[in-house]
């Protein structure tokens, strides 16, 4: 609990000191709302809309430099494969903070960086799976009902420009790590994650976002 | 800064291209054969009473019990023999016959399902459990590795009697 005040203190000091350096002695200078129009346009592109991921962002600006974000979303996915059919759905949630690399923090328009932890809970189905064996002919298995957790951490950059009045438009790139990446009893895995992408150890990502400052 | 939104459409774009361009993989890569890996240890003694030990079967023949097809004829100088386990028993039998004897290699084992991906669906991985043979020339069947998750890790070795 010690601990956890002097860390609090820290950031406290942290946020103060770097207020008082971009010439600004508010802490807090607002919030933004953004959408994302990104992913449902790629993957209108890329998987004809059998993938659908919608999601939105808010981030509070504090003392012009950090920004605490959190990112809330929902995806839909459709694929098939030779490995069988596969249909998913669930919600997910980022959290993390972005930092201004831009040395002006008085601007509206600014480069970041930063990092999430990302979690998502879906439920899927896999139909007309085929179980391979080189000598036994084996009938399809199905895979009804499961539910699965996943996690995984974020290492973003992007940058968020105002574009008239309150209005801002913004892009991340995202390079994601999955934590829950193997499972040892061999049951069925999600082929998509929301807010992840496809199941591999590691993805790229791109947003962008469209949004207001309060 | 004034080029300031124009360079992040553009990068935005681009960034864009290329994920598009990158798509679920739909098509197995993964080798998924599975199959018990069995090897020989022998000890025999040459005309010059030397001690020599064999790890190759020659004149190997290898059915299923109740099964009619062959998994191996006549076979020469086989080191490593890959052998499908029932999936869907825990008992597979083997007929071996070699040297013009005939010897039964029972294999007790628990198969489970496993899920690999959506490219390539499931495989039937086994546990082993026991491993037995009915033959006096063979002293002992040893677990090597008792689960078989592939077709090229050895399982079980056979040791045979001088």
């Amino acid at each position: 609990m010690n601990k956890l005040l002097l860390i609090l203190s820290l950031c406290c000091l942290a946020l103060c000191a770097s207020a008082r350096e971009y010439g600004d002695s508010t802490i807090y200078q607002g919030m933004s709302l953004k959408l994302d129009i990104a992913n449902p346009i790629l993957e209108l592109a890329r998987s004809k809309g059998k993938v659908q991921d919608y999601e939105a962002a808010l981030n509070v600006r504090l003392a012009n430099r950090f920004y605490p974000t959190l990112e809330l979303g929902y995806a839909i996915a459709e694929l098939s494969a030779d490995g069988g059919h596969y249909n998913g759905q669930g919600g997910f949630a980022r959290l993390g903070m972005d930092l201004s690399a831009l040395k002006k923090g008085k601007t509206d328009n600014c480069l970041m960086v930063g990092l999430r932890v990302g979690g998502a809970y879906q439920g899927f189905q896999i139909t007309d799976v085929p179980v391979y064996d080189a000598y036994w002919e084996m009938p399809n298995t199905n895979y009804f009902n499961q539910h699965k957790f996943d996690c995984w951490g974020e290492v973003v950059a992007g940058c968020q420009v105002q574009i008239w009045k309150g209005f801002q438009m913004g892009w991340y790139v995202r390079l994601k790590f999955l934590f829950t990446r193997t499972d040892k009893q061999g049951d069925a895995l999600p082929a998509y994650l929301p807010g992840f992408g496809y199941r591999n150890d590691t993805n790229w990502g791109i947003n962008y976002f469209l949004g207001y400052k309060f | 800064m004034n080029r300031f939104p124009a360079l992040h459409i553009a990068f935005a774009l681009c960034c864009a291209v290329v994920l598009v361009a990158c798509t679920a993989d739909t098509t197995c890569r993964k080798d998924m054969d599975v199959a018990m890996v069995l090897t020989l240890q022998a000890d025999s003694t040459n005309l010059k009473g030397h001690s020599v030990k064999y790890t190759t079967w020659d004149s190997l023949t290898v059915e299923i019990l109740g099964d009619y097809n062959l998994l191996l004829d006549n076979g020469k100088g086989i080191s490593k023999l890959p052998l499908p386990l029932q999936p869907d028993t825990s008992l597979s039998i083997f007929v071996m016959t070699f040297h013009n004897q005939t010897d039964t290699l029972f294999v007790e084992h628990t198969p489970r399902q496993y899920f690999v991906s959506l490219a390539c669906g499931c495989a039937i991985y086994h546990t082993i459990t026991a491993a037995y043979s009915t033959d006096p020339r063979v002293d002992s069947v040893q677990i090597i590795n008792a689960n078989v998750e592939d077709a090229i890790q050895e399982n079980l070795c056979i040791h045979l009697h001088e």
